[in-house]
């Protein structure tokens, strides 16, 4: 999970982790970026707006390297024309962040569930 | 009366000889005399007889002015002349003769001097009563060209001193009248325009935009660039001159500098913008710390902890909506919201949104009717945006409305003025008539409710109007017959 905001990270990371998953936090793009090629997550939440390196210039990083990594695009304010650059650059979902605990798992489940799959 | 005769004689002597350039033979003058005796004698008669028709103290008055010697001014073959001899061939003594003829020549000038006076007098007094009339009619044109002037001047005052340019312009788009603050704006001089189509000479495009389709009354925003390369924004209202026939004979335009407007309207959205993301970030963290601790994920929490909590949420969650509202109406306002318009069905997005609210309307106990004429036309529209305009009104309406209350919607075309028509009633408490006409206000709710019942942001009337007005459609609301609110609005076929 990458947000430059951990107050908004640590309570969705430890209900996340009561839930049983395996949660990573990063707290700017650039630490994402390591955070990535030191274990490969199953699923990616990425905040947009940050400072320094914001979403969308991370998510073009991880798709030099990853183009298949599924990413959720995590945001404040809805703007259509950052949306619509994300969506270019192929996301899996999108989640703001006034929405609730049970949809961000909905969102979520279907790639740790695969991943699940995959292990059975 | 001898005297007469011999006079006569005379005078008929050399009469005579200035007509016929001869000298009268002694037959003749014998002839003459003997018809002047007569004469004489007839002129006694006539003098007797004129004596006891006048009464005689006229006569003896010698009041008579003196006659004056007509014969002398008399030429050959004047009728005058046949006259006198007349009068010399009438019997009676010649000083009779002469008497008589005074007489009959002070009555003739008598008479000829009263006529004249009389005429005079005629022709004098409409003389004056038409120089009267003259004079009253130079004073009053006087007066009304002073008026007109002082008008005229005050009119050039005003339209001179005016904040806003004023340009009007003719059938042809040449100027007929510009003041100074509309040569400032526009960089142009009256003086080179006059008359001039408004366009000759003009490099600004911007310029051509203004007169191009100028005659449709609504206000437009032209963006100029001056000689200085800065930007200006003018809005420019404009209106049609008609002729007494319905004649389109010219335009009139307002034009007023906005930019500092818009720069400011810019600055406003930048900011709202701003702090709307600013602000959402926090509610994101709290909401989000709020619904782990709710969870119970993080240990158990008390029947008491829960209560609060779930309050904080709740008003977190309105927070969270005004928050939104706030930002939708600031870029709506600002035009910042472009409309992603698609040929839909209106009944579709009726039935659609009625779905949804219809759990929230049975859980009131109201019941959520819908009405929509077969067969309507598709229309261009945004669907987001009117399932929010619906959203809010049938969301007002839910608000207001008891239970066992009833709210219609309904949609039908309109084919004279080519629009589609919704309407959304309900049977609640109503719109007092003074709230009315600012119901669609920013944060402004029916007096007739009371605050414990509201639980909007007070935006949601004010959103639908702007979106529809978005869409080139227009929104009102009005009391329905009996009682109830109804809102209704109207979106254009194409």
């Amino acid at each position: 999970m990458v947000d430059d905001q951990p107050d908004f990270l640590e309570p969705i990371a430890f209900w996340l982790k009561t839930k049983g998953y395996k949660v990573r936090l990063a707290y700017s793009g650039k630490e994402a970026l390591e955070r990535i090629e030191e274990e490969l997550p199953h699923v990616v939440s990425l905040d947009i707006q940050m400072p320094e390196m914001d979403g969308i210039e991370t998510l073009q990083h991880i798709r030099e390297k990853h183009p298949d990594l599924p990413v959720i695009m995590v945001t404040g304010v809805h703007d259509g024309d950052v949306f619509l650059k994300a969506k270019d650059l192929k996301i899996s979902g999108y989640f703001p962040k006034q929405g609730s605990l049970q949809e961000l798992e909905k969102i979520l489940e279907p790639f740790l569930r695969s991943y699940e799959k995959n292990l059975s | 009366m001898s005297l007469v005769i011999i006079f006569n004689l005379v005078w008929l002597r050399s009469a005579w000889a200035e007509g016929f350039g001869t000298k009268l033979d002694s037959l003749t003058e014998l002839i003459l005399i003997f018809a002047g005796i007569v004469g004489a004698i007839a002129a006694v008669a006539l003098a007797g007889f004129t004596r006891k028709n006048k009464p005689a103290a006229a006569y003896q008055s010698k009041k008579i002015p003196p006659v004056k010697n007509i014969s002398k001014k008399i030429s050959p073959g004047d009728p005058v002349l046949d006259i006198v001899s007349r009068i010399n061939t009438l019997s009676g003594s010649k000083k009779d003769r002469k008497e008589t003829f005074e007489r009959i020549s002070n009555f003739l000038n008598k008479r000829i001097e009263k006529e004249v006076s009389s005429v005079k007098q005629d022709l004098t007094e409409q003389y004056g009563k038409i120089i009267e009339e003259k004079k009253l009619a130079a004073a009053e044109a006087l007066e009304k060209y002073k008026k007109t002037f002082a008008e005229k001047q005050q009119t050039e005052g005003v339209i001179h001193s005016l904040a806003e340019g004023l340009m009007v312009v003719n059938n042809k788009g040449e100027v007929m009248l510009m003041n100074p603050a509309a040569e400032k704006l526009l960089g142009v001089s009256q003086k080179e325009k006059m008359g001039q189509p408004l366009l000759d000479g003009a490099k600004d495009e911007q310029l051509f935009s203004f007169v191009k389709g100028g005659a449709d009354q609504e206000d437009k925003e032209i963006e100029l660039t001056s000689k200085e390369d800065t930007k200006k924004i003018l809005r420019s209202s404009s209106a049609v001159i008609e002729d007494e026939n319905g004649n389109t004979v010219g335009m009139v335009s307002v034009l007023s500098d906005i930019t500092k407007q818009k720069e400011l309207d810019q600055l406003k959205s930048d900011f709202v913008a701003k702090v709307s993301h600013e602000l959402r970030n926090p509610i994101g963290v709290i909401k989000q710390s709020l619904s782990v601790i709710l969870s119970k994920a993080a240990g158990e929490v008390s029947q008491q902890q829960e209560r609060f909590l779930s309050n904080a949420q709740r008003s977190l969650d309105r927070l969270s909506l005004l928050i939104d509202n706030l930002l939708d109406l600031s870029k709506l306002e600002a035009k910042k919201t472009d409309l992603k318009t698609e040929i839909l069905s209106i009944e579709n997005i009726i039935t659609e949104v009625c779905e949804n609210m219809n759990i929230w309307a049975v859980n009131k106990g109201i019941k959520l009717k819908k009405s929509i004429q077969p067969n309507l036309p598709k229309i261009p529209i945004d669907a987001n945006k009117i399932i929010q305009v619906i959203n809010n009104i049938i969301g007002n309406a839910l608000k207001f409305t008891l239970k066992n209350g009833t709210i219609i919607v309904e949609a039908r075309l309109l084919k004279e003025t080519k629009r589609v028509e919704v309407s959304i009633a309900d049977n609640g408490p109503g719109i007092p008539n003074k709230d009315l006409a600012k119901i669609f206000d920013k944060f402004q709710q029916s007096s007739g409710r009371s605050a414990a019942e509201i639980k909007g942001t007070g935006l949601g009337l004010a959103i639908a109007k702007e979106i529809v007005t978005l869409h080139k459609g227009k929104i009102r609301a009005e009391n329905a017959e009996g009682q109830g609110a109804k809102f209704i609005f109207t979106l254009p076929l194409t």
